[in-house]
């Protein structure tokens, strides 16, 4: 008997405190672990400003997004190139934003297992530990939306909970005149940290996926700031503790020093001594939550361009990607060279996040009539 | 399976009798009884055993056969002469043989094309008793019985306001067993309540023994181990439900009452917490949590240390563990199946026996078999400690479906972290969580208000507010009336 089946249509509304957590755990993911070491190697006790003006260029570039939702009316993606390139080349664009999402969360996934394997299992297989976090975050992904905002706003406080006392543990053991001199690299220095600082802020495009849901839309663009905010402060805070804990010369040779940090941990009359096994363990679900919101995101994509008839079979079609390129990079160092250094990838995220916004909003025109037949609108009025 | 019941009443009442006599032959507990009430014919037809005869012989039989007097038509029968409160007309054979087959009395009159049914229920039944399953400190000790009427009313002496409905209606096509709907007109959440009448008329089984049955037939998802649907044996926690916009289904024959739609939240609530004070009950509620994470996980964890990382606990803490595991011939894997099966098997022993043997299970069990299993080496002392933290955490949880569930979750844990340590309990964990995320109630999402929250209701959830306090009703529950006192 499908009785499950003709409940109450959900009515696809999203609350404030939704959008806030699905931007903020989205964004934070791996970067955490890679962004310090690359950072504090090109600017040294500097990384905390190099971080905190990438959170600005991010907020730019959402605001941007936001831009370009507000002004088709809050559709979805793939409606809003196709209604401003037409069907084919919209299609094409919305494709080349799937691809470019599910490349970098599929590194992201190499560099997960990776850590993975060298702190929790170190003799599983890499392949055991992909299938089944592909498979955990398809069972979501398979899910409603709605579904997949509630998983974030309970992740989000078991995420940053004890991200921040552990914060604190570390802050009491740490040397804060590491953090001096303040400004003493070359320009060119800033530039270059910059984009691998732009790299932890990944992720950010969920709003894209998100905006169309969101109940009240006047609120959207000061909690996008909200979360914003948040995590630039959040990754300010590893910057910080990472420099104040080992100091610049350290936190260039160490692979993951943010790691190293946690294992410096002590907190007396406690039953477990060494916690980075017990963070690490904590640590699953940061990744996993940029994961599945990317993984639903593309899935949405593929979903609509193709007309397929739904999410189900578009994420069993993303599945077999996520895999291939996951194991494609030889070593930990080569997932690094596609990320950072392989102009393409470079050439796809400028063309994905600061053109394609732009020239939607240069080439649009005035869409009167579409704001009749707004998708959103309809439910809104409900 | 839809028996053929001739629906049309004759005229003259000797003729119905006849029919039903051979509608319900074979059946000894049938009595017909045909009489003379004046110049016509009479007949009552009723089940020997369900319907109260001394009402019968004194206030229907007496009457009719005695004052008979004066009466012209058939029609003044009922105004004049029959002395009972509670009866009714029906035009349909077949709705008042279903009637008589519920313990009322049919009557037929001559010259009438329709039948009276006279409301005689009267059968063997057990009064109000403890509800033994759910126990509070403070509180009422009245619980269910299993006649319907009796929770009802057990029900409607909390709610003396004219917008409670009790909407009655017959399940199953041969048990056709009542069920009664109750909600507060003008607080339930409506979207529940057409959700909920829709699936109740897509039932279509022959018997329903328990409200389990229609529990069943009606939640979300029949795949999850976790309850979708409360049940309850206490009036004071279905009046209080009703109160918070939702509904609840009375079963005949069950003392269980089910209330929905129900959430994660909901069911780990006892009424206790509202009759404690405040600060008390946050408390408890505080342990509750802790002890469902601890319940959960212990043995995994131990698992997981033990095999995969033994380098998060002190080393002193590892190598006494790696000791007093010296000897045990099993994994730490098999040693944590053993006992949780072990554990298993005790609870589902004492469950079914009388109670004073259950205890000399539990002693034999517990302390004999478990202080002999570390001494001969087969298992460790560590896993008994375990084992027991994980027993006693189990039943700090009000509700037993939940803890059967979480019952379930710990054995796929302990196996996960078997294969692959912490990561597999954290993976665990997480499907656990979409899980959660993913059900739903009616409509409800199964973990509200953990999710979708709202800061009124917070007030309600990880602890109690004093009840001065709680002046909305639950948000999340979408009720038509929302406030609860000024």
């Amino acid at each position: 008997m499908e009785v499950a089946g003709i409940i109450m249509q959900d009515k696809k509304i999203i609350g404030d405190f939704g959008l806030f957590t699905t931007v903020v755990v989205a964004m934070v993911g791996i970067g955490i672990f890679s962004c310090p070491k690359e950072v504090i190697d090109k600017v040294g006790s500097d990384a905390w400003i190099v971080t905190l003006i990438g959170g600005i260029v991010i907020f730019l570039l959402l605001y941007l997004i936001y831009m370009v939702m507000k002004k088709n009316d809050f559709q979805d993606l793939t409606n809003i190139l196709q209604n401003n390139f037409g069907i084919f080349f919209g299609g094409i664009f919305a494709i080349i934003f799937a691809i470019y999402s599910i490349f970098i969360v599929s590194l992201g996934m190499r560099e997960f297992v990776e850590v993975i394997r060298l702190f929790l299992l170190r003799q599983t297989p890499s392949e055991f530990i992909l299938i089944t976090t592909i498979l955990t975050g398809t069972y979501l992904v398979r899910g409603e939306i709605g579904d997949l905002v509630k998983f974030n706003e309970i992740s989000f406080w078991i995420m940053f909970l004890p991200a921040f006392a552990v914060f604190i543990l570390i802050a009491i053991n740490s040397d804060f005149t590491n953090l001096l001199p303040v400004l003493n690299n070359k320009p060119s220095d800033y530039f270059s940290a910059s984009k691998y600082a732009l790299f932890c802020f990944g992720g950010f495009e969920i709003a894209y996926l998100i905006l169309p849901y969101v109940k009240n839309k006047k609120n959207s663009s000061r909690v996008l700031r909200k979360s914003i905010m948040f995590v630039s402060i959040f990754y300010i805070i590893v910057m910080i503790l990472v420099l104040a804990v080992f100091s610049k010369a350290q936190g260039r040779i160490l692979l993951w020093p943010t790691i190293s940090m946690i294992r410096s941990l002590y907190i007396p009359g406690t039953f477990i001594e060494r916690w980075e096994g017990i963070v690490m363990a904590l640590w699953i679900l940061f990744y996993f939550t940029t994961f599945v919101n990317t993984y639903f995101f593309a899935g949405e994509i593929v979903k609509n361009v193709f007309k397929l008839k739904d999410i189900k079979i578009s994420s069993l079609l993303i599945m077999p990607i996520i895999y291939v390129v996951a194991l494609y990079p030889e070593n930990i160092a080569e997932v690094y060279t596609l990320q950072f250094k392989t102009t393409p990838v470079l050439y796809t995220a400028i063309f994905v996040f600061v053109i394609l916004p732009i020239l939607i909003l240069i080439m649009g025109k005035d869409k009167g009539k579409s704001k009749e037949k707004g998708r959103w609108k309809s439910t809104d009025e409900i | 399976m839809k028996e053929i019941i001739d629906d049309k009443i004759q005229f003259e009442a000797e003729k119905n009798i006849e029919y039903l006599k051979e509608l319900l032959k074979d059946n000894s507990d049938v009595i017909f009884r045909t009489f003379n009430v004046g110049d016509w014919k009479a007949a009552i037809v009723y089940i020997d055993g369900m319907a109260d005869k001394l009402l019968l012989d004194h206030y229907v039989l007496e009457p009719l056969m005695l004052c008979s007097k004066g009466i012209e038509k058939t029609e003044q029968i009922k105004d004049n002469i029959l002395s009972v409160t509670d009866m009714r007309e029906v035009k349909k054979l077949s709705e008042g043989v279903n009637a008589a087959l519920s313990g009322e009395t049919l009557m037929f009159i001559d010259e009438l094309n329709y039948a009276y049914v006279i409301a005689t229920r009267f059968f063997p039944a057990r009064g109000v008793g403890d509800p033994s399953g759910e126990t509070v400190i403070r509180g009422a000790r009245d619980g269910f019985t299993e006649v319907l009427r009796f929770n009802t009313a057990l029900i409607r002496r909390r709610i003396r306001d004219t917008r409670l409905k009790v909407k009655l209606k017959a399940i199953g096509a041969r048990s056709k067993t009542d069920v009664a709907i109750m909600f507060i007109d003008d607080i339930v959440n409506k979207q529940v309540l057409v959700e909920l009448q829709r699936r109740i008329d897509k039932i279509n089984i022959d018997a329903v023994f328990d409200s389990a049955y229609i529990e069943q037939l009606i939640e979300d998802n029949k795949y999850s181990p976790f309850p979708q649907i409360q049940s309850t044996e206490r009036p004071d926690v279905v009046a209080a439900a009703l109160y918070e916009g939702r509904v609840a289904l009375v079963v005949d024959n069950s003392p269980f009452i089910i209330i929905v739609p129900a959430t994660l939240p909901n069911l780990f609530q006892s009424p206790d917490d509202y009759y404690q004070r405040w600060m008390h009950s946050s408390m408890v509620r505080f342990i509750r949590m802790l002890s469902i994470l601890i319940s959960l996980t212990a043995p995994a964890f131990y698992v997981a240390i033990t095999s995969f990382q033994p380098e998060i606990i002190p080393t002193k803490l590892a190598y006494a563990i790696a000791a007093s595991r010296e000897g045990v011939p099993f994994p730490a894997f098999v040693e944590a199946i053993i006992m949780e099966l072990f554990l298993a098997l005790l609870m589902e022993a004492v469950v079914r026996l009388p109670r004073p043997i259950g205890a000399t299970i539990g002693i034999v069990g517990g302390l004999i078999i478990g202080q002999s299993a570390v001494s001969a080496g087969i298992v460790s002392p560590i896993m008994i400690i375990i084992v027991a933290i994980t027993a006693i955490t189990t039943f700090v949880t009000p509700n037993y479906e939940v803890t059967a569930a979480f019952r379930l979750v710990r054995f796929l844990l302990i196996i996960a972290s078997a294969i692959v340590g912490l990561y597999g309990i954290v993976m665990g964990l997480i499907i656990l969580l979409i899980h959660l995320v993913r059900l739903k109630s009616f409509g409800i999402p199964y973990l509200a208000p953990l999710v979708d929250t709202n800061m009124g209701d917070l007030k309600d959830l990880y602890i109690r507010a004093p009840i001065s306090e709680l002046k909305e009703r639950p948000k999340y529950m979408k009720t038509g009336d929302k406030i609860r006192q000024k």
